[in-house]
């Protein structure tokens, strides 16, 4: 099965399909890819059965459906999408059963965004946010903070996932993140005070 | 309707969202180094896009990951080595379908007696088999009308259902009048089959690769049919969930 690529691998599955000739393609694209499945399944869970349970489900739910594997794209790409939503599916799921608590007790007051009530202001206030984070942020603020608040990973899980080695793991990098933005906040109204109706003043 | 206020972090979450100019995985790949590169348009917005930088950055640490980093990450790779999910193309056939004859002959040590029994108990069936098929049954005299409609009935598994403490190494259920096959399933909750097998038998045991499939916290079903001995289905268990529960 050496000579094969993953993208031919699958193929072959496709060209199989509902035979037991399409097994031992399965078990050689398992046989390469279950180790970074594993892995990922255990940066999300932080437990070795959990992860191998997910790490199982993720498996069996590409298998079944490696017919609908496109062979425009890399084979990894297509596990890896099925891994992600997996995955975060699984932590949505166990954040409904227990809500993390707000752990950053600054409120919107504290910003002076507490006026971007309409659509509109939200959308201004979003765009301005968007720049401060561009120009104030270094790239492991800004995947920690999408990571938190876009994906609500916990932040035990965020630390995994990106290898964070720091004591405090993601929280710092948010504390941080929070601080530079509301500094770069603070100075962008300095600068910006005149302007009338915009919603994130 | 009350107007929530929005929290800061409603800001964050709407300053970091993806937005429609981000592209879809199979274009965002073509940002990690491949053959193929991504076009101005899409290098251009994954620049300046926080979500499409931290997506990118995902794919690409999962493509780095193919060797487990540390001992918790090798043992989770080592115990799903040995569960190995590869679903089987074709159905798992029960031990219970290996054809009486073969059973029969291959038993050693076979007494006469027990042959004659077996004989005996032959000619007793056919003889049964042939009355019962000669003389129609008058099911029920009131109603006899030709029109009547015979519905397949219920009946209930014995074992395995609900939350269970164990892993189940057989299942049981009610036998069904004039049922000479049952079929068994094995559904996840979107119906999906992991595992079918047949059986003349008001049980099964179940092959260890199935038991595999029932993992801790995992909702599933079994499905059980009876078949008379036309083919036709004379009865049904209906979905019955249970979950092994994680200890």
């Amino acid at each position: 099965m050496e000579q094969f690529s993953d993208e031919e691998l699958a193929e072959r599955c496709q060209i199989a399909s509902g035979s037991a000739a399409r097994e031992p393609f399965l078990n050689a694209l398992f046989q390469r890819h279950h180790r970074r499945v594993a892995a990922w399944c255990h940066h999300i869970t932080g437990d070795v059965n959990s992860a191998v349970d997910l790490a199982q489900e993720i498996f069996v739910k590409a298998f079944q459906g490696i017919d609908g594997y496109r062979k425009g794209s890399k084979f990894t790409t297509w596990l890896y999408s099925i891994t992600r939503n997996h995955c975060l599916d699984e932590l949505r799921s166990r954040k409904r059963r227990a809500e993390e608590t707000a752990e950053f007790p600054d409120d919107i007051r504290d910003w002076g965004l507490e006026s971007a009530d309409t659509m509109i202001e939200r959308q201004q206030s979003g765009d301005l946010m968007r720049r401060l984070i561009r120009e104030s942020l270094d790239e492991t603020e800004t995947r920690v903070m999408t990571l938190h608040y876009v994906h609500e990973l916990p932040l035990e899980s965020v630390s995994r996932m990106l290898k964070l080695t720091n004591e405090s793991g993601a929280k710092a990098y948010i504390v941080s993140a929070r601080r530079k933005l509301k500094r770069a906040h603070e100075l962008w109204k300095s600068r910006n005070r005149p302007m009338k109706g915009c919603g994130a003043c | 309707m009350l107007n929530r206020q929005p929290s800061i972090d409603d800001v964050f979450r709407t300053a970091l969202a993806p937005s429609e100019n981000c592209p879809p995985i199979e274009e965002l790949e073509r940002c990690t180094g491949g053959e193929r590169a991504p076009s101005a348009a899409v290098a251009e917005h994954v620049k300046s896009c926080a979500y499409c930088q931290t997506e990118l950055h995902l794919l690409n640490s999962f493509l780095a990951d193919d060797a487990a980093q540390t001992s918790d990450e090798r043992k989770a790779a080592e115990l799903l080595l040995q569960r190995s999910p590869v679903p089987p193309a074709e159905t798992i056939v029960a031990e219970t379908r290996i054809p009486w004859w073969k059973a029969a002959f291959g038993m050693r040590g076979m007494t006469q007696a027990a042959f004659a029994m077996a004989v005996i108990l032959a000619v007793a069936g056919i003889v049964v088999r042939y009355r019962t098929t000669s003389v129609p049954p008058a099911v029920n005299q009131g109603s006899q009308t030709g029109q009547e409609v015979f519905r397949s009935g219920s009946f209930n598994m014995l074992s395995t259902t609900g939350d269970l403490q164990e892993r189940p190494k057989e299942i049981r259920w009610e036998k069904v009048p004039n049922a000479v096959n049952y079929q068994v399933r094995l559904l996840e909750v979107d119906r999906n089959e992991l595992w079918n097998a047949t059986t003349r038998e008001g049980h099964i045991d179940l092959p260890s690769a199935v038991q595999a499939r029932i993992v801790p916290a995992k909702t599933l079903y079994w499905q059980i049919e009876a078949f008379d001995s036309s083919g036709a289905k004379i009865g049904a268990t209906g979905l019955v969930r249970f979950r092994l529960l994680q200890k």
